[in-house]
């Protein structure tokens, strides 16, 4: 079943088009990877499907619903969750109530006491529970992308838009974010959507499927190995072949 | 409802307690306390708005103001009928306040920071001139109430409002605007107000209607500043002037109580409202006529050392131990 759709979305930003004309699918329960250098447009698609900004052109659907001019508000509680490239932590709030603000406004929609009960239970399974009580600023930049992750889970969402959320990470950790991504995946279908600039051994791992994005359009996409060792692809990166 | 989350209350009805009984039983000290009260209801309802959602509203005062006009509307008209003027003047003063606070949010809410602080200027000069110019309620020459007060109600019974229950009430209203407060920071809206405090644009996306819960704190707010106007003004001197009512000193008088007890914290705005009404007070008696030269920079060097105010510097010293429970 076909969860989040773009059609032809475009998003201009004066003269540069960040998204150009992209169309996406992304199916219940799917792990997708979305890869592509810096600038190609992978921030601003997920600003666009969380609803930080609206398309200039297109439309996005999400479990049957047009949300195209929806403000990110009332788009969340239908299930979006994400997290930011930079994380963005509640900084004067602890890290169990940034989890259960997560928990309390996502489509969990629980009320305090819940969700602060709940935001235990994805501290421990993150593996951050022994920081709860601290300040959310206070945490290292790292300890605030996996705060960022159990916040975006305990939202119970349908699809989890992650935006670098692995960079920076010990392998052995990567593997274990990898593995409980697979595991909610699976227990609860939800559809996870990694982005990635430079952690291609991770996406390997992780996504069935990849779509290279490259100067706002999607330049190819398809099954993970094949895409990523397509010439294009590492032209994309590399540059072409001079000698 | 978690009776253990209200347990920041007992330090709070502790100080009050105190705070009557020596109004009551030393001599001369009710009107001094009166003083202080209303201070500390100015910053614990002007933080349920600066505090919870970090928003600065310098047309704070317009509030205050326009509760004051409807308890002096409702005494003016409904005097006749007898007491019954006071309650009908008291729904006057939230109604109004609110409505102009609901207006004034829908509009200036959906603006950030310095934008929504020279907006909300506007509204307060706008509104005091709007008095002034179109001469509305007696325009410059305001309402002098004491004479018509004094002839409906008996010298006796006017006294008693001015001297007695005015403070009352004020100290009603302060503590109400505690439990309110409390209540708000324990619920969902205490949650949302404080992510939307921190990070507005990552609230929304987490799935908070930011402009909703700012609005209702907005109009909380108001409500208790047109309680504030309407019984430490209105009831207690028996005379509104525009000019006094619509005061910016006040905004600003707020705003440093907040900040010296702990925005967005319970007990911050009591401690902020008391250590300014005290200083206040105490310097104008011993050293009148430059007591502000010597209030201005003790409150900067209290900002400078406290940034978080008074209680949010206790609070974080005391993390982790059983105080912090009675601490919010």
């Amino acid at each position: 079943m076909v969860l989040l759709k773009l059609e032809k979305v475009t998003k201009k930003f004066g003269g540069i088009v960040a998204v150009d004309s992209v169309d996406l699918q992304v199916e219940q329960g799917e792990a997708l990877g979305i890869v592509g250098p810096n600038g190609s447009g992978k921030t601003t698609l997920y600003n666009l499907i969380s609803g930080v900004y609206t398309p200039d052109e297109g439309r996005i659907i999400f479990d049957g619903k047009d949300i195209t001019g929806m403000p990110p508000h009332a788009r969340t509680p239908l299930g979006l969750a994400r997290t930011f490239q930079i994380p963005r932590p509640f900084g004067s709030a602890t890290v169990r109530e940034n989890v259960a603000i997560g928990a309390m406004f996502g489509r969990a929609s629980m009320d305090v006491e819940e969700a602060l009960r709940e935001a235990d239970e994805h501290l421990k399974l993150i593996g951050i529970y022994n920081l709860r009580n601290k300040e959310a600023k206070l945490l290292t930049p790292l300890e605030k992308r996996f705060m960022e992750l159990a916040r975006a889970l305990a939202m119970k969402p349908k699809i989890l838009l992650l935006d670098e959320v692995m960079a920076g990470m010990h392998p052995s950790d990567i593997e274990k974010i990898i593995e409980t991504l697979q595991k909610i995946r699976k227990e609860e279908h939800v559809a996870v959507v990694s982005m990635v600039e430079h952690l291609m051994h991770a996406i390997t791992k992780f996504a069935e499927r990849v779509v290279v994005m490259h100067q706002g359009r999607k330049l190819i996409e398809g099954e993970t190995a094949r895409v990523l060792n397509d010439p294009r692809v590492i032209e994309v990166y590399l540059g072409k072949r001079v000698v | 409802m978690n009776i253990r989350a209200y347990k920041p209350l007992i330090p709070m009805i502790a100080v009050y307690g105190v705070l009557i009984t020596i109004a009551l039983t030393v001599d001369g000290m009710w009107q001094p306390v009166a003083y202080f009260m209303f201070y500390i209801a100015l910053g614990q309802a002007f933080n349920i708005f600066l505090g919870l959602t970090g928003y600065v509203d310098f047309g704070y005062v317009a509030f205050m103001g326009l509760g004051a006009y409807g308890m002096g509307l409702a005494i003016k008209n409904f005097g006749h009928l007898g007491l019954i003027a006071l309650p009908i003047g008291i729904f006057l003063a939230v109604i109004m306040s609110m409505l102009l606070s609901l207006a004034v949010g829908a509009v200036a809410l959906r603006l950030r920071g310095a934008y929504f602080a020279i907006a909300t200027i506007g509204v307060n000069e706008g509104f005091r001139y709007l008095v002034e110019g179109v001469r509305l309620w007696g325009g410059t020459e305001g309402m002098i109430l004491s004479g018509f007060m004094r002839k409906t109600y008996g010298r006796e019974m006017t006294n008693f409002f001015s001297t007695f229950l005015s403070d009352v009430l004020v100290i009603l209203i302060a503590f109400s605007a505690a439990v309110v407060t409390i209540a708000i920071l324990n619920k969902k809206m205490g949650y949302a107000l404080l992510a939307l405090r921190e990070d507005e644009d990552a609230a929304k996306v987490m799935g908070i209607n930011v402009t909703k819960y700012k609005i209702m704190a907005f109009i909380t707010s108001a409500g208790f500043a047109g309680l504030i106007g309407a019984t430490a003004w209105t009831l207690k001197l028996t005379y509104i002037f525009p000019e006094d009512v619509f005061n910016i000193s006040y905004t600003v008088e707020a705003i440093v109580i907040v900040m010296l007890g702990g925005a967005g914290t319970l007990l911050g705005p009591m401690f902020g409202g008391l250590i300014y009404g005290i200083m206040k007070y105490y310097l104008s008696v011993i050293f009148p006529g430059i007591q502000l030269l010597i209030l201005a920079p003790i409150l900067i060097a209290i900002v400078v050392v406290f940034p978080e105010g008074l209680i949010g510097y206790i609070r974080k010293k005391a993390r982790d131990t059983r105080l912090s429970e009675y601490l919010r």
